[in-house]
């Protein structure tokens, strides 16, 4: 079953996400910090009249923050807006054939966010759920 | 149509659209006095420009519609339906006269104002009882969601605004420009204020439970007891009912179980069988008061202080130098009940150190007054709005916060003379007016680039201990819609919030009890707190902002005039001869001036507002918010109330007369 999906570079990985998931891709222009926050929270933008957390998808999945540029993910969850950055945007494909099951060799960190990879045009992608990267990433936190 | 006629249909076009809704206000609510006036002052201000500018028709009607509200006030008539409704008529002829003197529409015969003017004089035999339900205003169900929807869409607007009124700034006066985008504003503005009315409701649906609520708690005590409720019509933002509904049950509960005696003991006492409670809402400002009172026992303060000392939260020998007041605070001290038996209602733990706790979360405060063997009187204040609060907009570290008002007991620089700061023990103290308090750097809190205070602002916490935060900077007061952080930023404990201003650059907004805590301060009372702060002296004596006025004079002005300090930009001003107003919001304020202004750039504006009228001051600077010392009071001069000592120079104190006459000037000339 094919699926829209949208193709990201995360932490130097490719990853593809639900395009259902995703409210829109922005660039943000001003992120205040926020001080005392975890290393992945980079701060507050505000899009439109939205205040979004900001958190650096990389780091999320405790790889080094490598998003240089102001490319981000927005999407909702448990009542709150986030934008996650991201490295880069490509695309939104339809997936190719099914979902696949993969949870062998993965790295550590993406236990959790990632359980499955689809294949498209740009190649094989690691399937995220942007939600779990934001409460899982909470678990780790508490 | 000559340049004094326009200058009537304007103001008249202005006033109108207010005049109407406080008619509507007015028949909702027949006794308010507040809005009759509002009506009264418009069809006055008519009528005297008719006369000047000869109006005979217009001035007609306002002659008659205000001979009628003449009669209501002085309680000669009563305000019925039947008058409203001839009322709106006539007020609606003049709206149609008025606007047909500007755009030379065509009018009615002028004999058709005959049967308006005889229905406001015949109307008077149409007595209604001022109790009498009147016609409901019409209404519709709209889901919660669409309102919030609505709410964010004004704020983008707004946002959109700010940007387009930036652009316009850099382009050459283009008069017709101008002039379309400050309808534009209106409009913005207009409209922003109806969204945040749609999230009004009366303040009765969280009343109509407490009958019921009454009567049970006190049959479960075997006691009976009558209410009366007062003020049901108070509109209050709805997440605001919710979140006063627990306290104002707990204080109710509190009157019924611990207040009132039994009957056979109120019979022994000579007082009537059946006590009495009265809950009542009152609106001012934008806050509301709901004060509960009962007809009891009052509370005893001696046996509180024994109850303190036998908990060991006090010593007999501190007990025995606390003040009544200060001794009525003990009732907010946590694991302390007055209750000699624990009962069903009460008393089982939940004290009112939660009541008010939960209160001054909300942005409230509560105070007591005792009246031992007479009654108790609880009056709860809260803001009217969860969402917007007040807020004075901060720097520290090179970032800007935003600090509840509520939070703030009073800002004070620290080259004040009245402001020592020393080191002390690894730390540092504040010594603000013989009071000690800790001082924590903000900036040093929140792991930011330390940076040396300017200004400390003096905390209360809930639990009624205060320290001083050192702020590198303090800007100015807004209004601010806040929302909840993302659970990641409430976890780090110190931020309550987060809120857009309207530059569009999001900001948090600090928990003042969160950073004590992080910064190791206790926020619970001690005792020792509870003897030298006399709270009812400080609230009455109130704040003052101290400022330099253009003429270079220094003037202190009260703080509760003051509704907001902005920059404003120059350019903004309109100055001809001795009239002045300036553009607020795209609307024209009547501005009072005292020297002249700077050539260009920005100057420091005081928002006065009284009456619900604005008034804008601009000023040099504005060097300090203090309580107000005493007052050497001046006799004969209504401009100002009086001396006050600031630093060893006496300051005139102004009285809001002085402002007001600015304004009359200006409606005098229209």
């Amino acid at each position: 079953m094919s699926m829209l999906v949208l193709i990201a570079t995360i932490g130097g990985q490719r990853v593809a996400i639900d395009a259902a998931k995703i409210e829109s891709v922005v660039d943000l222009w001003q992120v205040i910090p926020v001080p005392l926050a975890s290393d992945h929270v980079v701060g507050l933008a505000a899009v439109r009249s939205r205040v979004l957390t900001v958190i650096d998808a990389a780091a999320a999945v405790g790889l080094r923050a490598t998003a240089t540029g102001n490319r981000a993910l927005v999407v909702e969850t448990g009542g709150h807006s986030y934008a996650l950055r991201v490295d880069a945007v490509a695309d939104v494909t339809p997936s190719i054939g099914d979902v696949q099951p993969f949870d062998i060799g993965m790295g550590a960190n993406w236990i959790g966010v990632a359980s499955a990879t689809v294949d498209t045009e740009f190649g094989f992608a690691l399937l995220i759920d942007p939600a779990q990267l934001v409460s899982g990433m909470l678990a780790e936190a508490a | 149509m000559d340049e004094l006629t326009g200058e009537f249909v304007t103001e008249t076009r202005e006033t109108l659209q207010n005049v109407s809704d406080a008619l509507v206000g007015w028949e909702t609510n027949p006794n308010d006095a507040q809005r009759l006036d509002e009506i009264f002052r418009f069809v006055h201000t008519v009528k005297g420009s008719c006369g000047f500018l000869d109006l005979p028709r217009i001035g007609a009607l306002a002659h008659a519609a205000e001979t009628a509200l003449a009669e209501v006030r002085r309680g000669d008539r009563v305000a019925s339906p039947a008058l409203i409704g001839a009322m709106l008529g006539i007020i609606d002829r003049i709206a149609m006269l008025t606007e047909a003197l500007e755009s030379g529409a065509e009018v009615p015969d002028p004999a058709t104002d005959e049967p308006l003017i005889m229905r406001i004089d015949s109307s008077e035999e149409v007595v209604a009882e001022p109790t009498a339900p009147v016609a409901k205003a019409r209404s519709v169900r709209v889901a919660v969601d669409l309102l919030e929807a609505a709410m964010t869409q004004v704020s983008d607007l707004v946002l959109a605004r700010n940007e387009l009124a930036r652009r316009l700034r850099n382009i050459e006066g283009d008069a017709a420009l101008n002039g379309a985008f400050d309808r534009v504003c209106i409009a913005i503005g207009d409209v922003r204020e109806s969204i945040a009315r749609t999230r009004m409701q009366p303040i009765e649906r969280l009343f109509a439970v407490l009958p019921r609520l009454v009567r049970d708690t006190a049959s479960s005590v075997g006691k009976t007891a009558t209410l009366t409720i007062d003020g049901s019509d108070v509109e209050i933002d709805r997440e605001m009912i919710e979140a006063i509904r627990d306290p104002l049950t707990h204080i109710v509960r509190n009157a019924i179980d611990h207040g009132l005696e039994s009957v056979e003991e109120r019979t022994r006492l000579g007082k009537p069988a059946i006590g009495r409670l009265s809950v009542y809402a009152q609106q001012s400002g934008n806050q509301v008061s709901i004060t509960v009172s009962d007809d009891g026992r009052g509370i005893d303060t001696a046996r509180l202080i024994e109850k303190a000392i036998a908990a060991n939260i006090l010593t007999p020998a501190k007990a025995a130098n606390l003040t009544p007041e200060a001794a009525l605070q003990l009732i907010f001290a946590p694991g302390l009940s007055t209750a000699s038996a624990v009962t069903d209602i009460s008393g089982r733990g939940v004290g009112m150190d939660v009541v008010r706790a939960n209160v001054e979360r909300l942005g409230g405060a509560i105070s007591i007054d005792n009246r031992p063997g007479a009654g108790l009187a609880i009056t709860l204040r809260a803001p009217l709005t969860l969402s917007i609060m007040n807020a004075l907009l901060i720097e520290a570290g090179h970032q800007t916060f935003a600090l509840p008002r509520a939070a703030i007991n009073e800002i004070v620089s620290v080259k004040s003379q009245s402001v020592r700061v020393e080191a002390l023990a690894g730390g540092q103290v504040a010594v603000v007016r013989g009071q000690m308090l800790p001082v924590v750097s903000l900036a040093k809190v929140l792991g930011l680039a330390d940076d040396t205070p300017t200004h400390l602002a003096i905390l209360d916490l809930a639990g009624g201990n205060r320290f001083a935060l050192g702020l590198s900077h303090v800007r100015d007061n807004e209004e601010l819609v806040v929302r909840p952080t993302a659970p990641q930023l409430a976890a780090i404990g110190v931020f309550a919030g987060q809120t857009l201003p309207d530059n569009g650059v999001p900001v948090l907004v600090l928990d003042a009890a969160g950073i004590a805590e992080r910064a190791g301060i206790d926020r619970d009372k001690r005792v020792d707190a509870v003897e030298p702060v006399d709270m009812a002296a400080i609230r009455s004596a109130g704040s003052m902002l101290v400022f330099e006025g253009l003429d270079g004079v220094r003037r202190a002005i009260r703080a509760m005039q003051v509704d907001h300090i902005d920059d404003v930009q120059v350019a903004n001003f309109a100055v001809r001869g001795k009239a002045a107003f300036v553009t607020l919001d795209g609307k024209l304020v009547p501005v009072i001036l005292d020297g002249e202004l700077p050539e260009s750039g920005q100057v420091a504006l005081l928002r006065l507002s009284h009456d619900g009228r604005t008034i804008g001051y601009p000023v040099a600077a504005v060097d300090d918010l203090m309580p107000v010392p005493a007052i050497t009071p001046l006799e004969d001069d209504d401009e100002v109330e009086g001396f006050v000592l600031v630093e060893g120079q006496a300051l005139p104190l102004l009285a809001w007369p002085r402002v007001e006459r600015a304004s009359e000037k200006r409606r005098a000339r229209a």
